[in-house]
């Protein structure tokens, strides 16, 4: 039974989520917000005890599942993060009186796909992560099940996404055929003793890459690669404000652990093919998300391109492989985590009239009536454009100097021209909130306080940004 | 060296900074406080740079008053601040000039009065951190850090179409600068470190080296700007406030300047030979053919605009033609480049003194009339005669009046350029007749004549404060116009290792 141990987190959550549901069939409609507050508790414990397991030496590794610092550290993110996005959906239930406990149940269930799949060290174990993870999202973008556009991007991600799924499993049964094993460690050895060439066409090697594709074409569905980026648009838009801050970060965050466990493992040998296919991937997204953000009027599909844009960002950090590539992608993933769930908890946060924020018009002279929201709005875009001293400059800066050191220079220079281009469609914001006439129908909420804690951790985490990378190089470094 | 404990110019970055911090958080009601706030930092700031001067050793050409901390470990990038003479000189530019700034910002009704002078103040700590940082990627961060408050001065408190201009100037000066992250990149992966100085020794091809010179001269010829990439700046300054347009033409020019003497001079000294034929015409037709732009426009701010691009591209030409010392077959005297490249650094700072009177004159009268218009304007002489007196002394100085600075940074490129080449010399000195007829016109027809308008004919006269900024200014553009070596003093020893820089590079 000792084995035990090692899930002892996702055991723990799971058991507080059969107990929150049976609980909450039993609880008066008013009291409903106890099931909140006990998972947003239970959370918590699960965050202290991942720390205390920082600090623990000596864990020896279990084949199936891989607990090291590095899926650690990445837990540790994803439940602190978990807190801060349920604390602004819960203010965003309560405010339009749509609250329901299940709405928190479903997205801890899609927490535990996340750190189920990161920790997989076994193709099914990473398969029934991935699964949990969609099947928890595509029920939560349905949730607000009155609006058409929500149904219609629930059903668009959900068909879009069994069939990516089903990519990712022919892509390991592929991977089984030819290697006769689903463990990373295995597979991964086995690849290696056939001694991989470029003038290699026998049917084994064949058959790896067409798996290599398979999964990658899955991966970059679920990542939002453009061109697999389809959904995201629809799904951004379709979903409510705190729904999408959840889909837009965590999410992310995982499939990029996954995107670099497994080309760091079973593909590692298969470098030359797959990071051919990535270099595509990064600079269709890149330039598919910068141009086309720019013509959106709707400031959540903006933002759906703008993750598009990101998207390649990350993979051109992946592009440049893992000595630097990684550490780079990797505080750039986070660097963008962060900042998006800034600015769509900041979006939430605002009403117009009676609704939620949808226009990036409406927001017009945000400045006059409420400053210090406007300037929270103001570090975030100009961070996102990777204006210095904010983190999302360095975030580009640690991309762009991997592309130099990988002797892509011409790369380094169409990002950053990209960058720019960029940069018009987040002055935009910044544009309606300083310069135009004031909308007279703006009312924030009055509970952003953990707003501007956390927009301001973000500030200072921008001017000394050791800190983030210090702890991103012990991350890569435990890999 | 000059060790001390003391951290110099780390006060003179951030007490601005805080200052402007401060400031936000003040009721914009609180007229007497926020005075209060920014004068006292504006003068402690200025009266530590003065002490700066006085400490600092104008014979020595090392860095001084460095400070070196580790701040990022993992990418090696430090916290490296340090003055050299070129820094000093702009230091104190930047000092002065930021002083006048926010006394001349209280002439001015507007809204939320607080946050403009504080976005001023931030704004003056940046600056000072470009001139000081020895750092790159410390350099491109207070670089790239400048745009945002002049992006929102601009845009907040400007005129009708200044989205537009905001947005152009923003994206404009992006688009430069990231290429010079580029390049900072490439070379600091060439030597191993970020430091600016280490840069100096690297040993880099010719196709490398044009690489990086076009990617220094877009980051610093937008910003200066130079001919075609200029546009920006007449759009920018016709819809920035008159505080904003006077920090603009007066400092933020300069730091393109700054940043050339800095980054290209020595860093890429042979593609500068190489490419001598193609960058000294950019600079010939941006004092040229800029200075006729100037004679046509029927906006005073435009005018000035146009005849900043002119004049900073005497500023271009002094610093392009120190690559001709490289070249032997020219037999050029290294003493004749050396005028060269401080008339150059004089020319920026007059230019800088200059343009801000200027542009406080435009204002002054903007300020009565609300309008800028300069055909529909005339007389105002009878009605503010001590203001009109003052303004024809600018507008003189701007046409290089021997005895104002303006003459002394031209005369010394032209110097230089004779040396070189006299067609070079003959071109660029058909811009002293065109800036005395732009200058002149400009004066004859706002100035003098009869009054046109009932509503100048209403104008106040010239108030305490608007008087002092114009008179100091008036003082220092005599000053060096007499004196030029109180500046040129300064810089001397660094523009001389500068010189011994490049021709060590060959």
């Amino acid at each position: 039974m000792s084995y035990l141990f090692y899930f002892l987190p996702e055991i723990f959550i799971l058991s507080v989520l059969s107990f929150v549901i049976v609980l909450d069939l039993f609880l008066k409609e008013s009291k409903k917000n106890i099931s909140y507050y006990i998972l947003q508790i239970s959370l918590i414990i699960v965050l202290l005890y991942l720390f205390s397991l920082l600090f623990q030496k000596n864990i020896s590794n279990y084949e199936l599942y891989d607990i090291s610092n590095f899926t650690n550290l990445f837990k540790i993110f994803t439940v602190l993060l978990s807190i801060i996005i349920f604390y602004y959906s819960y203010s965003y239930l309560q405010r339009f009186k749509i609250y329901k406990s299940e709405y928190f149940i479903i997205l801890i269930f899609g927490l535990l796909g996340m750190m189920i799949m990161v920790s997989a060290n076994h193709l099914l174990i990473l398969y029934l992560g991935i699964e949990l993870l969609s099947l928890s999202l595509y029920t939560i973008i349905a949730y607000n099940r009155t609006s058409v556009r929500s149904s219609e991007a629930a059903v668009k991600y959900y068909i879009l996404g069994a069939m990516s799924s089903g990519f990712l499993l022919f892509g390991i049964s592929l991977l089984y055929g030819i290697t006769g094993s689903l463990l990373y460690d295995e597979i991964s050895s086995v690849i290696e003793s056939m001694n991989f060439n470029n003038q290699d066409f026998s049917t084994h090697s064949i058959g790896l890459i067409f798996s290599l594709i398979f999964i990658l074409i899955s991966i970059a569905f679920k990542f939002g690669a453009a061109p697999f980026h389809m959904w995201i648009p629809d799904v951004y838009e379709g979903s409510l404000t705190p729904t999408t801050l959840m889909i837009s970060t965590l999410p992310k965050v995982a499939i990029f652990v996954i995107l670099i466990k497994l080309t760091s493992s079973i593909f590692a040998s298969l470098e030359i093919y797959w990071s051919e296919m990535i270099l595509i991937l990064a600079v269709i997204s890149v330039l598919i998300g910068n141009i086309i953000a720019i013509s959106q009027t709707n400031i959540k599909r903006m933002l759906a391109y703008s993750t598009i844009a990101n998207v390649g960002f990350i993979l051109l950090g992946i592009y440049t492989g893992p000595e630097n590539g990684y550490e780079a992608a990797l505080f750039y993933t986070i660097t963008y985590t962060l900042f998006t769930a800034a600015v769509f908890g900041l979006i939430s946060e605002i009403n117009i009239g009676d609704s939620s924020l949808e226009k990036i018009d409406d927001l017009g002279g945000l400045n006059q009536k409420f400053p210090l929201m406007a300037v929270m709005i103001l570090i975030v875009m100009l961070s996102m454009i990777g204006i210095p001293p904010l983190l999302g400059f360095y975030a580009k800066f640690y991309v762009i100097q991997s592309l130099v050191l990988s002797g892509s220079t011409v790369l380094a220079i169409f990002a950053v021209i990209m960058t720019v281009i960029g940069s018009f469609y987040y002055l935009r914001v910044i544009k309606v909130i300083y310069f135009d006439d004031e909308n007279t129908s703006i009312s924030p909420s009055l509970y952003h306080l953990i707003s501007y804690v956390f927009v301001l951790t973000l500030f200072l985490l921008g001017i000394f940004p050791n800190l983030l990378s210090t702890i991103i190089s012990f991350a890569i470094g435990n890999l | 060296m000059n060790q001390i404990s003391f951290p110099l110019i780390s006060f003179l970055i951030w007490l601005p900074i805080l200052g402007g911090v401060i400031l936000l958080f003040v009721r914009e009601d609180y007229t007497q406080l926020i005075k209060l706030i920014s004068y006292s930092f504006s003068i402690l700031v200025l009266l530590l740079s003065l002490y700066l001067l006085v400490i600092f050793d104008t014979s020595s050409s090392d860095l001084q008053f460095q400070e070196k901390h580790t701040w990022i470990s993992s990418l090696n990038i430090y916290y490296h601040l340090a003055v050299d003479g070129f820094s000093v000189v702009f230091i104190l530019l930047t000092t002065v000039i930021s002083l006048l700034i926010v006394l001349f910002s209280f002439t001015e009704e507007r809204s939320q009065n607080n946050k403009f002078i504080s976005l001023f103040l931030i704004l003056e700590g940046l600056i000072l951190g470009v001139f000081s940082a020895f750092d790159s990627i410390l350099f491109y961060i207070f670089f790239e850090a400048m745009l945002i408050p002049l992006f929102l001065i601009i845009g907040i408190w400007g005129g009708s179409n200044r989205v537009y201009a905001t947005i152009k100037f923003f994206i404009y000066t992006l688009v430069g600068s990231v290429l010079m992250l580029v390049s900072l990149i490439y070379l600091s992966i060439e030597s191993k470190s970020f430091f600016i100085h280490d840069f100096y020794s690297l040993k880099l091809d010719l196709e490398t080296q044009i690489y990086l010179f076009l990617a220094f001269l877009f980051a610093f010829g937008i910003k200066i700007p130079m001919w075609p990439v200029h546009t920006w700046l007449p759009d920018a300054h016709v819809q920035a406030p008159s505080s904003g347009s006077v920090i603009l033409a007066a400092v933020l020019l300069k730091v393109g300047g700054y940043g050339m003497i800095r980054f290209l001079l020595p860093i890429t000294p042979e593609a500068g030979i190489f490419l001598n034929t193609v960058i000294v015409p950019l600079s010939l037709i941006a004092i040229v053919y800029i200075s006729f732009v100037a004679l046509a426009q029927t906006d005073m701010k435009k005018l000035i605009a146009y005849s900043s691009v002119a004049h900073m591209g005497f500023v271009t030409l002094g610093i392009f033609l120190t690559f001709n010392i490289l070249v032997p077959a020219n037999n050029t005297n290294t003493e004749m480049i050396l005028i060269g490249l401080q008339g150059s650094i004089m020319q920026m700072i007059s230019h800088g003194l200059i343009s801000a009177g200027l542009f406080m004159c435009i204002g002054i009268i903007y300020s009565r009339t609300h309008s800028r218009s300069i055909e529909t304007q005339s007389g105002v002489g009878q009605v503010m005669p001590i203001f009109s007196a003052l303004m024809m002394f600018f507008l003189l100085s701007n046409s290089g009046l021997p005895g104002t600075s303006g003459f002394v940074g031209e005369f010394m490129v032209l110097i230089s350029s004779i040396e070189v080449n006299g067609l070079y010399a003959v071109l660029a000195s058909t811009s002293l007749v065109l800036a005395a007829a732009y200058s002149l016109w400009l004066g004859k027809r706002v100035l003098f004549g009869e009054v046109s308008t009932d509503t100048i004919k209403g104008m106040s006269n010239l108030r305490y404060d608007e008087f002092w900024c114009l008179f100091i200014l008036m003082l220092l553009v005599i000053l060096f116009g007499i004196q030029p070596n109180l500046i040129l003093d300064i810089s001397h020893a660094s523009s001389n290792n500068m010189i011994s820089i490049i021709l060590n590079r060959i």
